[in-house]
């Protein structure tokens, strides 16, 4: 493991441990929304609402995560389905050094409630730490191997800790340059990070080894956020050839177009992205734009006119997310591919 | 094309840019050959006498979103004297609130004409009190002397001028106070009928009672409240989105404050001058009244099409902006998806805070810019025909600079004086754990100022911008005006939970020549006493430029009245035209630069000299 990787490993551990520490208080109020009835019956049971939580989480703070398992296991005994006894649990089985059984538990718990906080928080914890043990494990039996490097970038990088991930994207590629999947995650990256100009360099070259949708796609998107609109639009219509279905693609070619002025070509591109994604509410957006340009009033006024229904739709399901309806999202652009 | 020998080098770049200790926004480019010679900005905040004042904004782990937003500042002269003097908006804590006790009290410093200033906030009676966030001027009565709006997290407050000497808030009496969380607020005479209106931007309906959870899971309020529920903006270009009864909000996968997206937007309103000293709330009549409950903060009145009537813009937070235009009836047309100036380019929503107004590449037109959160660019958009705007971020060369950088005060100004008006951004993020995560940015970020290199481009002068620019701070409001008449454009910010900063041009009047012209309106011929509203139209050396009159604006804050042009090598000024406030053009003779002049509708006298 090199020693970055080592750093990061405990820091992720000390963060982990100062996260379950901060956790506790809030585990401490209700987790979820029972009925009445269910929570009288738990209120009679226990004394009261969050009695146990408290002495289990006492008993984490204290060290003793023997007897906060204890605690949650005689909870689940009378309810098996009481979601907070799992995540008290789950805790507990991390503290002990027993993250698979803390996957399993949260894992059950997520089935029971699909938008607990607590439940989808721990679980990341909980999975990041399996994700790091495994890669590690991984890492001693091919320590030098260019695709292990490869695999731990993208580890770091749905952790979020980029800078450790473009570390390993660069010990990837010092093992094997032509390793496309690496050099095209690394550009991702830099896209991200609105490094545009590195970005496109390593979209290119990457294009020299194998020429792939995202490398053409992500050089589209550099090229466009680089201002070189005539170059993107190139870029974004070799990546259809390879992926006609792609909607975000669409979309960055008749985003490109417009700029270019060519507004005729923006119609066409844009419908054919809304037509793919109907909720893309910035292809809405852009086509009412065009049209617009192109002196389609009342093309213009409709589309237009989705755009902001669909942005309302967003913020109502963003509102309601986790309380009501599953929400419904238009997708992330330009970053994801539909 | 990008030559291969050169790409492991950028590569290697990137990488050390993602990997280094220093994030962007603390470190200082070297100035570029582009930047003006000689002129840059001094730190006179101690020598003037301001920097006893120190901002307060509750806790310093900021885990609400009233502790984050800041608060504005007003170059202003209050007093009729023709120097601009400085009113310093402070904030509060909750805990005071929740006491019930003062806020911590506002600052209104009285320009000596030294270099130095004077507390002069208790004779005068604007300590305000409560938990200020914004600030704009205006002679609401049109007695010739300025007024000062102030804006709270509360009711508000309307300091009417006693002949420059003391202050009355009137804003009860007046139907102002709109007891909620405003923002950005604005003077203008919307109606043409000669007396200021006033635009007030809502934030937040934030109850104190029922606070979203704070990210350090006090057990405080909302975190015991709230029933476990996550809400995650998804994106890294907004604050943490709020899903109602959450037990956490999470900003790339950290606990943080909540908002303001699911949080419930506060109203904007629009308030009509009755010439009695009242105003009537029509914000709905005339369909301003922020339907989609969006989180307002910037506000700036603008003649976009140049029919003679104030049209508006409202920079939203995580939401699409508002630009209504006046139809002349009373009523607005919301032509904000049409124009193009609510979204960027690619039909994204941004995290809009400030906006400033100005014509950057002097076509006669009002452009706009509007400053984003981190990881998101600022955004500029150009006036192409009075109705259309184009987001030209790239082009301008603004995007890749801001993108680390959270904006909040934007100005146009010319700080060089070489006839094309530059921009500055004042920064800062919202959460301190910025400091703590590898984000590529930071809580404390240094200024902005970019030079405009002839309308086309512009480009961080590093720097050359002063260490008053350049040192990092948690910035939130600024305003630009002459502080010192010398022909440099200064510039005051407000910084969160510190001291304000105080810039002192060096060199801007040396280095090109200038004219600064003071208004008279006429309010019979339906132009407000201090002329906000009016536009005026220089030619020098076969260019136009156009300056304004104009109240709020920036981040919450209020810039100088005055009009400043900046004239670069030109020394005669072939055509001065004022198209006053709901009235005609009027061309006046000017035979002279580098001087003050004032111009008096109603007599039409031009007065050199002075200050004002």
């Amino acid at each position: 493991m090199s020693g970055r990787r080592a750093r990061s490993a405990r820091g992720w551990y000390i963060r982990a441990t100062a996260l379950l520490a901060a956790w506790t208080l809030l585990a401490a109020a209700p987790a979820q929304v029972r009925t009445p009835d269910e929570r009288r019956a738990t209120n009679a049971r226990q004394g009261s609402a969050t009695g146990w939580v408290r002495r289990a989480v006492d008993a984490l703070y204290s060290g003793d995560a023997d007897e906060a398992l204890r605690i949650a296991t005689t909870e689940l005994a009378h309810d098996p389905r009481d979601v907070r006894a799992m995540v008290v649990a789950a805790r507990a089985r991390l503290a002990r050094g027993e993250p698979v059984d803390a996957y399993d538990l949260l894992t059950r718990a997520l089935s029971i409630d699909a938008r607990n906080a607590d439940v989808l928080y721990f679980l990341g914890i909980v999975s990041s730490d399996l994700a790091t043990k495994e890669l590690d494990r991984l890492q001693a039996i091919a320590p030098d191997s260019p695709r292990v490097h490869q695999l731990l970038g993208r580890s770091l990088k749905l952790q979020d800790k980029r800078a450790d991930a473009v570390v390993e994207y660069e010990l990837a590629l010092k093992g094997d340059p032509t390793l496309v999947q690496a050099m095209l995650e690394l550009a991702d990256i830099y896209r991200e990070e609105a490094h545009c100009t590195e970005a496109a360099a390593l979209y290119r070259r990457a294009g020299e080894v194998k020429a792939t949708y995202d490398g053409s796609y992500g050089l589209g998107v550099c090229l466009a956020a680089l201002g070189d609109h005539a170059a993107a639009v190139e870029e974004f219509r070799d990546a259809l050839t390879r992926d006609e279905s792609s909607a975000v693609a669409y979309f960055g070619l008749g985003s490109s177009l417009l700029q270019l002025k060519d507004a005729a070509g923006a119609v066409a591109a844009l419908s054919r992205a809304v037509a793919l994604e109907p909720r893309m509410r910035q292809a809405y957006y852009l086509l009412g734009r065009a049209y617009a340009s192109t002196g389609q009033t009342e093309r213009s006024r409709a589309a237009l006119a989705r755009a902001v229904e669909l942005a309302k739709a967003e913020r109502a399901d963003d509102e309601a997310a986790f309380t009501k309806t599953p929400p419904r999202r238009v997708p992330q652009l330009p970053q994801e591919r539909r | 094309m990008i030559a291969p020998r050169l790409m492991p080098c950028m590569v290697a770049a990137a990488t050390i840019a993602l990997t280094q200790a220093v994030p962007p926004t603390r470190q200082v480019p070297s100035a570029p050959p582009g930047a003006a010679k000689g002129v840059t900005y001094e730190d006179v905040t101690r020598s003037s006498g301001v920097s006893r004042f120190t901002h307060v904004s509750g806790t310093a782990e900021k885990n609400y979103i009233i502790e984050a937003t800041g608060s504005g500042v007003a170059l202003w002269d209050f007093n009729g004297d023709g120097r601009l003097d400085l009113y310093l908006v402070n904030g509060s804590t909750l805990e005071r609130l929740r006491r019930g006790e003062d806020a911590p009290s506002a600052a209104l410093f009285r320009n000596n004409g030294d270099g130095t200033f004077t507390d002069v906030t208790k004779e005068t009676g604007v300590a305000n009190g409560r938990w200020g966030q914004g600030v704009c001027a205006g002679d609401f009565n049109n007695d010739g002397f300025e007024d000062l709006y102030v804006t709270n997290f509360g009711a508000n407050r309307l300091y009417r001028s006693d002949r420059g000497e003391r202050f009355t808030d009137v804003a009860v009496a007046a139907g102002v106070a709109n007891d909620s969380w405003s923002t950005g607020c604005a003077f203008g005479d919307y109606d043409g009928d000669g007396w200021l209106d006033l635009f007030v931007a809502g934030y937040v309906s934030l109850d104190l009672k029922s606070l979203p959870p704070a990210p350090g899971g006090d057990g405080r309020a909302g975190a015991q409240a709230a029933p476990a529920a996550a809400g995650d903006s998804g994106g890294q270009r907004m604050g943490a989105a709020y899903a109602p009864g959450a037990a956490v909000c999470t900003y790339r996968s950290e606990r943080v404050m909540c908002g303001p997206r699911g949080l419930k937007g506060a109203p904007d309103r629009l308030y009509r001058n009755n010439r009695d000293g009242t105003f009537t709330d029509v914000s709905r009549d005339a369909g301003v009244a922020d339907r989609d409950g969006l989180y307002g903060f910037g506000v700036a009145w603008f003649d976009m099409d140049d029919d003679g009537r104030l049209d508006l813009f409202v920079a939203n937070d995580s939401g699409p902006n508002y630009l209504y235009r006046n139809l002349g009836n009373g009523r607005f047309d919301d032509v904000s998806y049409p124009s193009g100036a609510a979204l960027d380019a690619q039909g994204r929503e941004q995290a809009h805070m400030g906006v400033a107004v100005g014509d950057y590449d002097n076509d006669t037109r009002l452009d706009l810019h509007v400053t984003n959160f981190a990881n998101d660019f600022n955004v500029l958009y150009h006036n192409d025909d009075g109705r259309s705007f184009t987001d030209v971020s790239v082009s301008a060369g603004l995007t890749l600079p801001s993108m680390p950088f959270l904006g909040w005060g934007t100005d146009f100004l010319d700080y060089d004086n070489d006839g094309w008006l530059d921009l500055l951004v004042v920064n800062g993020h919202v959460y301190p754990l910025a400091d703590r995560v590898a984000w590529n940015t930071s809580y404390a970020q240094r200024a902005l100022l970019f030079r405009n290199l002839g309308g086309r481009r512009f480009e961080d002068i590093g720097a050359a911008a002063g260490e008053a620019l350049t040192t990092a701070r948690v910035s939130r409001g600024s305003a630009v005006g002459d502080i010192d008449n010398d022909g440099g454009i200064d510039i005051a910010i407000s910084n969160l939970d510190d001291r304000p900063t105080l810039a002192r041009n060096v060199g801007g009047a040396a280095s090109g020549h200038w004219l600064t012209l003071t208004l008279r309106g006429d309010p019979d011929r339906k132009c407000p006493r201090d002329a906000i509203g009016s536009a005026v139209f220089l030619t020098a050396g076969g260019i136009v430029r156009r300056g304004e009159v104009a109240s709020g604006r920036g981040q919450v804050s209020q810039s100088d009245l005055r009009v400043h042009f900046g004239l670069g090598r030109e020394t005669t000024v072939s055509k001065l035209e004022v198209r006053w406030a709901n009235g005609p053009r009027v061309i006046y003779p000017i035979d002279r630069v580098d001087t003050f002049v004032t111009i008096d509708q109603a007599t039409g006298h031009v007065q050199y000299g002075g200050t004002r």
